[in-house]
């Protein structure tokens, strides 16, 4: 556990001296306050027409998840392939850390960093509590930011496990970017097709379904959490093979 | 002249094996479009083909790639013997049934987590997200899916109805779905549909339709009991 921390806290830090982690931090935050400003001035406008509605955080947090599908490609494109691009992968495979602790403590660090953005982010719904009177519903804003968290670490680890496979960090980068197109749009396709049990198993495989349907509406199901740890464990999993395959390969 | 002879075998058999290697791979790469096509069948993309044949194919390329990998294993024993027993071998071997029997734990655990559809919690102040018990066994005697079309001008925001409909849509295990239109933009759609105000829903499922007079638990629940038993 501490050598997770040890490699996690590395690489936290690293992340504040690399300019693209910036850019990911500033384009998140830039796009989810304009939705959120554009959210304010559409419920100011139609206040009067809204019978009752109050604003809630959900269209934010859904922006949120959307701009991680394509964000989180450029902060976990480094995370291993780059140790192995530059030989150092050996250097740390010969300490006495695990595979797994590696894989973890990369997946760890790239996860702090984003919880950061996420932290930075709360400053919406603390300014709708502000703006509502008497106040938002706080346990959707908590259910919505699990969410985001949720999705976010299942990308991250996806995203590490497809790193550790690849040495060139522009390939990790785009096979990272497609599987998550394929799991965020592209699998839910056919369940719009199919008919029955067929149908349903690919509806169960769609990301958006178990963001957008259940925790962006403050409803916590177990198939939901279930899901999402099961992709952090194999995004996991696949990156520790990935490492230890290269001992014997 | 006996050795000549044994190594002139040998070459040929070389030759031949990798003849065997070829075939298994063109095999292979028949069953991959042999298993695409069969899934377009499935989705009916195809009309043409009848699933059985597509089968019946699936199986004889199938059989192929075995004949092609047993008939290399013939004329190749010593390098099928080292690829069994290689270092990589035992170390590829071990990780297969690692990630055999992890993918196995997921499957499992994902299952029986789809087959508990219960809510933990519903963590909104006003319990919005759960439906009254009577619209969620109506939902779950869904025999086909259910397609609600929100007719709503710009004079009636769609909010309140966009969460009640995606809320049912939640809790409808995809037997539910639902869209909004502009009759202003869209009038022959609105009149086609029989639609004579604002905010009204047409609920359809087949060929039976229903309008619902609002976007409400109760009309919406009204609409899906009249779909179900239909005079």
């Amino acid at each position: 556990m501490r050598n997770i921390w040890i490699i996690a806290k590395r690489e936290f830090d690293h992340y504040f001296i690399s300019p693209i982690a910036y850019v990911v931090a500033f384009l998140i935050l830039l796009t989810t306050g304009i939705i959120f400003a554009i959210n304010i001035y559409y419920f100011i406008q139609n206040a009067l027409q809204s019978f009752g509605q109050v604003p809630d955080i959900s269209p934010i947090t859904g922006a949120f998840g959307f701009l991680l599908v394509l964000s989180i490609p450029a902060i976990t494109m480094r995370l291993l392939a780059d140790e192995a691009r530059m030989g150092t992968l050996e250097l740390l495979l010969t300490a006495p850390v695990r595979d797994f602790e590696l894989v973890a403590g990369k997946w760890l660090g790239s996860l702090l960093f984003i919880l950061t953005i996420v932290a930075v982010s709360l400053v919406y719904p603390i300014i709708l509590n502000g703006l509502v009177s008497p106040g938002i519903d706080q346990q959707l804003v908590m259910s919505s930011y699990l969410g985001v968290i949720l999705v976010a670490a299942a990308f991250l680890a996806l995203g590490v496990g497809i790193s550790a496979v690849f040495t060139n960090q522009v390939a990790a980068f785009f096979v990272t970017l497609m599987t998550f197109v394929f799991l965020w749009w592209l699998i839910g396709f056919p369940a719009q097709v199919l008919q029955g049990s067929a149908s349903e198993v690919f509806r169960y495989l769609d990301m958006k379904t178990h963001f957008y349907d259940s925790l962006n509406l403050g409803s916590i199901k177990l198939a939901d959490l279930v899901y999402f740890v099961s992709l952090i464990a194999l995004g996991l999993f696949v990156g520790t093979t990935a490492i230890e395959t290269r001992r014997w390969r | 002249m006996k050795e000549m002879n044994e190594k002139k075998n040998q070459s040929a058999a070389r030759n031949y094996s990798i003849v065997a290697l070829i075939f298994a791979l063109l095999a292979c790469i028949a069953t991959f479009f042999l298993g695409i096509t069969r899934g377009l069948v499935s989705m009916q993309v195809f009309s043409g083909l009848q699933a059985a044949d597509v089968n019946r194919w699936l199986l004889v390329s199938g059989g192929l790639i075995v004949l092609g990998l047993a008939a290399y294993a013939i004329m190749e024993p010593d390098r099928v013997r080292r690829f069994f027993t290689g270092r990589q071998a035992r170390y590829g071997s071990n990780a297969l049934v690692m990630s055999i029997a992890f993918l196995g734990i997921l499957i499992v655990g994902n299952v029986l987590a789809y087959q508990n559809p219960v809510p933990v919690a519903d963590l909104t102040e006003d319990k919005t997200n759960t439906l009254s018990p009577e619209l969620s066994s109506a939902l779950k005697t869904l025999p086909t899916k259910v397609t609600a079309t929100g007719f709503f001008s710009q004079n009636s925001p769609t909010d309140a109805a966009d969460k009640l409909l995606n809320n049912i849509k939640a809790n409808s295990n995809g037997k539910f779905d639902y869209n909004f239109v502009n009759p202003d933009r869209d009038p022959q759609g609105a009149k086609e549909a029989g639609i004579t105000g604002d905010g009204k829903i047409l609920l359809q499922m087949g060929d039976h339709k229903e309008i619902v007079a609002g976007a409400s638990e109760s009309e919406i629940l009204k609409g899906l009991l009249k779909l179900l038993n239909p005079r």
